[in-house]
């Protein structure tokens, strides 16, 4: 198994470099932080990730949610939402916007790498 | 049975008269029983002890005349005998009181017309009692029918001065009450309006009188208040929130209290509320504007326990010993106070974006020299602009500055038992705020630089001042001095 490129697009630095830090534990090789949706879209393009860790409440006022939208426009990547409040992914129905996969922070090793590692077409 | 005989008192001195009286009366076939007596006074005795129905009474008397006893029989009737040629004396008798007279005459004939003239004179006198006792009853009864009518007279005059004043009253209130009231007829035209309607309608009485309440709706709310009319009549009762139109065009909003009165007209009353719907709307806003801050705390606390969690995280990784561990434990504490007394400001604070910044530091610097200067005397100088920081831009640079605090107190002074921490917050220019930490130990390292330091808490401040896209300044020599130039939004 190759290593596999991951973006974190996180605007807490501190929650970012934990989550690095945690990945290369794992062996996973972590591309430069993207701190806002505009980061993710261009660090997606140019960096080409295999998965993207990818917060909702982002500085700014564009969401992880219409950087995903941009992303998915272009590309395949597997992109996993990392959020503190789930609801945000949810419309006024409780039905899910996205079918990928959520994360609620904080959360586990585990959970991490387990939703990395899961695939989506298979 | 046979009635009882009447009796007669003889009032007679002469001898010779009582003798042929006597001699009549004993006949058997006389209606009436008597007793004679001599004398006036004789008389009056016999009359109070014994009762007669008649008396036949001589005019001359040794002790006086028939007249005195007139006022002692007390209605019994009397009959006054006298001599012939005394006719005078008997006319005068009648006029008296008496109720007949007799004339002696020689032969004694008179006896012969006695018995009639008695029977006469107590047939009168009967008529007359029962006259009377009927005549009595009658004045009785008038006398109860007035009364009975006066009083009847009475009450109805202050029946109708007791409805006079209570209409008054009502009127009184009707008129004068805060408000407005009016009765329309059947069709909705009004018929009265006080002086609260006409105020709060801007049309004068004689206006609105000549009015339909149709004319008061407004375009919109038309076709709803005819509906509403329509329910009235049907129900006979109506609350409802109404907008009615101002003689000017403005529209008032309204609450409406109606009834159909027993003769088909319709009273109502109806208030302006639109105190009552500013304050509902303002209620409303405020609610709406707590709930989102609300959940925007929510977000806050959420996110920073996230981060205490990131900086537990990255703080156990370097833990290799023991002495290690307890060192970690404190410095994740101190992070942990510097993030809750944000917070604890927040709570002050009238909204998310307006955290004091100088009452932070003044707060944070009181607690750091409690924990950490057991074997120091430090002391701290703080120099702060009033300045606000939104909560985003609080936390990372409360984070900055306890990791800068905490180094000071920690390596500044490893040989001095004092020292002095100065803390300057400043507006630098339109577009920055200089935070700046500087003390008088023995300066930084030579061989540090920020930019490489592999320590947590310098990597700490360096990736959040990255995030503030900030950047540093470090004087090295004579103390430390490091300062964060801090992009500042044109609101702080």
């Amino acid at each position: 198994m190759s290593k596999k490129k991951i973006l974190i697009v996180e605007d807490e630095i501190i929650i970012a470099l934990d989550l690095k830090m945690r990945l290369e534990n794992y062996g996973y090789s972590v591309l430069p932080i993207a701190g806002s949706a505009r980061d993710a879209v261009d660090y997606a393009e140019s960096h080409r990730p295999d998965v993207i860790l990818m917060d909702v409440i982002l500085k700014d006022d564009e969401t992880g949610i219409d950087a995903a939208r941009e992303i998915k426009r272009k590309s395949s990547v597997l992109i996993i939402f990392t959020t503190g409040n789930p609801h945000l992914l949810y419309d006024d129905k409780g039905i899910k916007i996205f079918s990928e996969t959520v994360l609620s922070k904080p959360c586990s090793d585990q959970e991490l790498i387990g939703a990395i590692e899961s695939d989506p077409f298979a | 049975m046979t009635a009882k005989k009447k009796k007669i008192l003889l009032i007679e001195d002469d001898k010779v008269d009582q003798m042929a009286f006597k001699r009549f009366a004993d006949q058997k076939d006389f209606p009436f029983e008597y007793r004679i007596c001599g004398s006036i006074s004789e008389g009056l005795e016999a009359l109070k002890t014994e009762k007669f129905d008649v008396i036949l009474s001589d005019y001359f008397l040794q002790d006086g005349t028939a007249f005195d006893i007139l006022s002692d029989i007390s209605g019994i009737p009397l009959i006054v005998v006298t001599g012939t040629g005394n006719e005078e004396i008997a006319v005068k008798a009648m006029k008296m009181g008496a109720y007949d007279y007799l004339i002696k005459d020689v032969e004694g004939y008179y006896f012969k017309v006695l018995p009639v003239t008695v029977g006469n004179a107590l047939n009168r006198f009967e008529a007359e009692q029962k006259l009377q006792k009927y005549y009595e009853k009658l004045e009785d009864e008038v006398e109860k029918r007035t009364r009975k009518y006066k009083k009847e007279i009475l009450q109805r005059k202050q029946a109708k001065e007791s409805l006079k004043a209570s209409e008054e009253k009502f009127r009184t209130i009707t008129e004068e009450s805060a408000d407005a009231i009016f009765i329309t007829d059947k069709e909705g035209c009004y018929r009265y309006v006080n002086k609260a309607a006409c105020e709060m309608l801007g049309y004068t009485y004689n206006e609105l009188i000549r009015m339909n309440i149709r004319d008061l709706a407004s375009e919109e709310t038309a076709a709803a208040s005819m509906n509403e009319f329509g329910q009235l009549t049907k129900t006979g009762r109506l609350y409802s929130e109404l907008e009615l139109k101002k003689k000017d065009g403005t529209l008032i909003p309204t609450d409406l209290n109606a009834v159909v009165l027993p003769d088909g007209f319709i009273y109502g009353s109806c208030r302006n509320i639109s105190d009552r719907k500013r304050a509902e709307k303002q209620v409303m806003d405020n609610l709406r504007e707590k709930e989102i801050l609300l959940k925007e705390i929510h977000h806050r606390v959420k996110n920073n326990l996230s981060i205490i969690i990131s900086l537990l995280n990255l703080q156990s990784r370097r833990i290799k010993s023991k002495d290690q561990a307890l060192e970690a434990f404190q410095v994740s504490k101190d992070r942990i106070y510097a993030m809750s007394l944000v917070h604890e400001k927040l709570y002050k604070a009238e909204n998310l974006s307006h955290i004091d910044m100088r009452g932070y530091f003044e707060s944070l610097s009181n607690a750091l020299v409690g924990a950490h200067s057991e074997e120091k005397e430090i002391r701290f100088e703080i120099d702060a602009d009033d300045v606000f920081l939104d909560i985003d831009k609080a936390i990372p640079c409360c984070l900055i500055i306890n990791e800068l605090l905490t180094n000071a107190i920690k390596h500044a002074f490893p040989d001095k038992k004092t020292g002095l921490i100065k803390i300057r917050f400043k507006r630098a220019d339109e577009k920055a705020l200089i935070l700046s930490i500087e003390d008088d130990g023995i300066g930084l390292p030579a061989d540090v630089e920020i930019d490489q330091a592999d320590t947590l808490g310098l990597q700490i401040v360096r990736l959040l001042t990255g995030q503030l896209d900030g950047f540093f300044q470090i004087a090295k020599a004579d103390g430390a001095c490091i300062s964060i130039s801090i992009p500042k939004e044109a609101n702080e």
